[in-house]
């Protein structure tokens, strides 16, 4: 049973060994110690000795090799689980609320229309909270690494480029296909 | 029981040709992808002409000269980071691609350690190494299936046990597309066709495959 390649699209953020260029990543569990320095060297080792020195099993790395991704197996500030999750279209604003249609972004529910306190709305969203904005709403908790759990909410406006000549184009030449199709 | 989820993220990776230099918070906030608050609050880790690594409590951005890397952890966040992609391809349409990758990636604690075992041991049975190994321990696996939609590709899920995590198990799902090869790349716009038209479809079949490999040597 083949494993996957480094041609593959995979991200490796679990530290299950796949080499990123040129490198040679330490087993599971070992652990690394970067110095950044000019002509840096990367240590992995089980042990250090009584001084602090690393241990035998030194691997140097030159400038030129290719740094791993950045360990996101445990984020320093924690995960987000959510348990509910909706994109919602925004109907009405109100003083301290606004109104918005509710699609189950998993698909196993109902839509509905809820009223959401502006409250929900991160500063920097509220210049998007007009009639027809979409948003995406996700409620669940979030674990800190030490296992702390708190609910939380998170709220953010769909942001994308204004359509541009060429998207406008791509489109019309997809309708006139399509249209194509269905017509003939 | 049914098993804990403790980890939940997405990726997109995107392999071709790109200037990491661009890929910074205040080009994304220039260009209306992010706000601005969320630029000035970013933590640079390296801007280089060869990597740019940043993040955001909601997302990483990791760009190096052949691999666009964008991932997220937060959960309501997963739509957020397909609209980052999404514009970041649009405004630089003619970056060069060959392939893409969507990919979704848990960790979740198995009950007991009895169904944490029967996971593994069902996936690739112990008792066919007992005769050859002293004490065989599965580390990964990787099960490949064809796409089942009119583009190139593949989706390969891997499990592995979380090393220092009891009764851990990560499940990831590689969702790849295939649009040329490094002789003959495409502009971004297979990028934007995939993250518009595939994108429900690829995480809901992740999920799908997810849980399925969840119940796998339970009762």
């Amino acid at each position: 049973m083949a494993l996957a390649t480094n041609t593959s699209t995979l991200h490796s953020t679990f530290g299950d060994g796949t080499p990123a260029h040129g490198t040679t990543v330490p087993a599971i569990g070992d652990w690394r110690e970067l110095i950044d320095e000019p002509g840096s060297r990367e240590y992995a080792g089980n042990t250090r000795n009584l001084n602090g020195a690393p241990s035998k099993q030194e691997i140097e790395y030159t400038k030129d090799v290719l740094l791993p991704p950045p360990d996101r197996t445990l984020p320093s500030t924690g995960t987000f689980l959510a348990r509910q999750e909706w994109e919602g279209v925004v109907v009405e604003v109100r003083e301290d609320s606004f109104v918005a249609r509710l699609v189950d972004a998993r698909g196993s529910g109902p839509d509905e229309e809820a009223e959401i306190l502006i409250d929900e709305v991160s500063s920097f969203d509220l210049p998007l909270m007009i009639p027809g904005s979409i948003f995406y709403w996700g409620i669940g908790y979030r674990e800190e690494n030490s296992g702390q759990r708190t609910r939380a909410s998170i709220l953010r406006f769909r942001r994308l480029p204004s359509w541009s000549k060429r998207d406008i184009a791509r489109i019309e030449a997809r309708s006139a296909e399509l249209a194509e199709y269905f017509l003939d | 029981m049914t098993p804990t989820e403790k980890k939940s993220a997405v990726s997109i990776v995107v392999v071709g040709a790109f200037n990491p230099l661009v890929y910074q918070p205040n080009w994304y906030a220039a260009k209306g992808l992010i706000p601005q608050e969320e630029a000035d609050a970013a933590e640079i880790e390296v801007i280089h002409r060869d990597i740019t690594t940043f993040n955001t409590p909601g997302w990483l951005l990791q760009v190096t000269a052949d691999r666009f890397l964008l991932q997220s952890t937060a959960a309501a966040s997963f739509r957020v980071i397909r609209d980052l992609a999404l514009g970041t391809f649009s405004e630089l349409s003619e970056t060069p691609v060959t392939a893409m990758g969507i990919n979704r990636e848990t960790t979740y604690i198995m009950d007991t350690e009895e169904s944490w075992n029967a996971l593994g041991w069902t996936i690739v049975p112990q008792v066919n190494w007992d005769a050859v190994m002293e004490r065989p321990s599965l580390r990964a696996v990787v099960i490949e299936d064809v796409r089942g939609d009119e583009r190139p590709g593949y989706r390969r899920v891997q499990l592995n046990p979380v090393e220092n995590v009891l009764r851990g198990v990560s499940i990831q799902v590689n969702d790849h597309f295939e649009f040329a090869s490094p002789e003959t790349m495409a502009d971004a716009t297979p990028v934007i066709d995939v993250l518009t038209d595939a994108w429900d479809t690829s995480i809901t079949t992740a999920d799908r495959l997810i849980q399925h490999a969840l119940t796998i040597g339970q009762a």
